[in-house]
């Protein structure tokens, strides 16, 4: 779970294996300001979504070949023009979830990568859980002008 | 397979179009859930296993005994605790006044011991002082008369009354009484 969110906030496997492993790590020397607020998945949710969007913003810009994704580049049947058109519009994504702002970027990482539901977020990052909702839907309304635009193509 | 779908209702307002890009976002999702390489927990636990333990706080260590507990529960905790130190700074506060009570009014003792040397002493300073100037022949002839006489002797003889040394000594002091004043002044702050 740590490593798929890690995955869909980086886009490339390797970069996603070790923010997961750096992310656990973190957890663990940190494990005595763990409040027992919200569940300890959410707890590893949140430090691993923030380490990977540190990391994200620390890459050079590089063809991302890694991210069009072996399962993909393995099907010889694909359409390659297709499968480029996929693996940018999916990069596109995550470059528009990174752009956020805080605390929408968490907010919206944490309920689509993180998979976790809006009373977990509430209660793992200590807000009211309207407040999740205003933060989800502001998160979602300032991504309208990249995916809504996408969705039109 | 997502854990938690997206629901049209979550936001708790209609909006298509914010539905549809919630929407986009978990089929991208769904499209990224590639599990991890097989050797990455063995990676982790290991890299776990080679850290040193990490330090707990006593504060961690109280929290995290009350994880299960609910929010109510919490809260009396943290209130009886701030209590407990409140009633505990008073009673050190206390104990400190305890401590210190004895020698708090110790500063009336020392004037009351002193009152009386200074009292005798102060009238005759005065005295020799204006009698050379002033002159009033018959108060200033006793003291000036066993002054030089007995200002040796009389000083290791304790009689009293020619102490000139013992007399300066008191006198800027102010007297008995002024040495008192501070003295009380002292215990009624103190109080």
């Amino acid at each position: 779970m740590i490593y798929r969110a890690c995955l869909r906030i980086l886009g490339r496997p390797h970069d996603a294996e070790d923010v997961a492993q750096e992310a656990f790590l973190a957890a663990f020397r940190s494990i005595g300001g763990f409040r027992g607020e919200g569940s300890v998945r959410g707890w590893l949710m949140r430090i691993a979504t923030r380490q990977a969007f540190r990391r994200l913003a620390q890459r050079r810009p590089t063809a991302d070949i890694d991210a069009i994704g072996e399962p993909v580049l393995a099907d010889s049947s694909a359409d390659p023009t297709r499968v480029v058109v996929f693996a940018e519009r999916r990069a596109e994504i995550r470059d528009a979830v990174a752009a956020l702002p805080d605390p929408y970027r968490e907010t919206v990482a944490l309920r689509f990568f993180g998979e976790l539901s809006l009373a977990e977020i509430a209660e793992t990052t200590g807000r009211p859980l309207n407040t999740v909702k205003t933060h989800l839907r502001r998160g979602l309304d300032r991504l309208r002008p990249t995916l809504a635009a996408e969705t039109e193509r | 397979m997502i854990r938690h779908p997206y629901g049209p209702d979550e936001l708790d307002r209609t909006d298509p179009e914010l539905d549809g890009i919630a929407e986009q976002l978990q089929d991208y999702s769904a499209g990224q859930s590639t599990g991890p390489p097989i050797d990455l927990a063995a990676r982790i636990h290991a890299a776990i296993d080679a850290e040193p333990d990490p330090a707990i706080g006593w504060w961690a260590r109280i929290t995290g005994s009350m994880a299960g507990w609910g929010m109510l529960a919490r809260g009396l905790t943290a209130a009886a605790v701030v209590t407990a130190a409140i009633v505990a700074a008073v009673a050190v506060g206390g104990l400190g006044n305890l401590v210190r009570g004895p020698n708090s009014p110790g500063s009336n003792p020392s004037p009351s011991v002193v009152s009386p040397v200074p009292s005798p002493t102060v009238s005759p300073t005065p005295s020799p002082t204006p009698s050379p100037s002033s002159s009033p022949t018959p108060s200033v002839s006793p003291s000036p008369r066993q002054s030089p006489a007995a200002t040796p002797t009389d000083d290791h003889g304790g009689v009293g009354t020619p102490e000139p040394s013992e007399s300066d000594n008191s006198g800027p002091g102010g007297g008995g009484d002024d040495n008192s004043g501070p003295g009380g002044g002292g215990s009624g702050s103190g109080g």
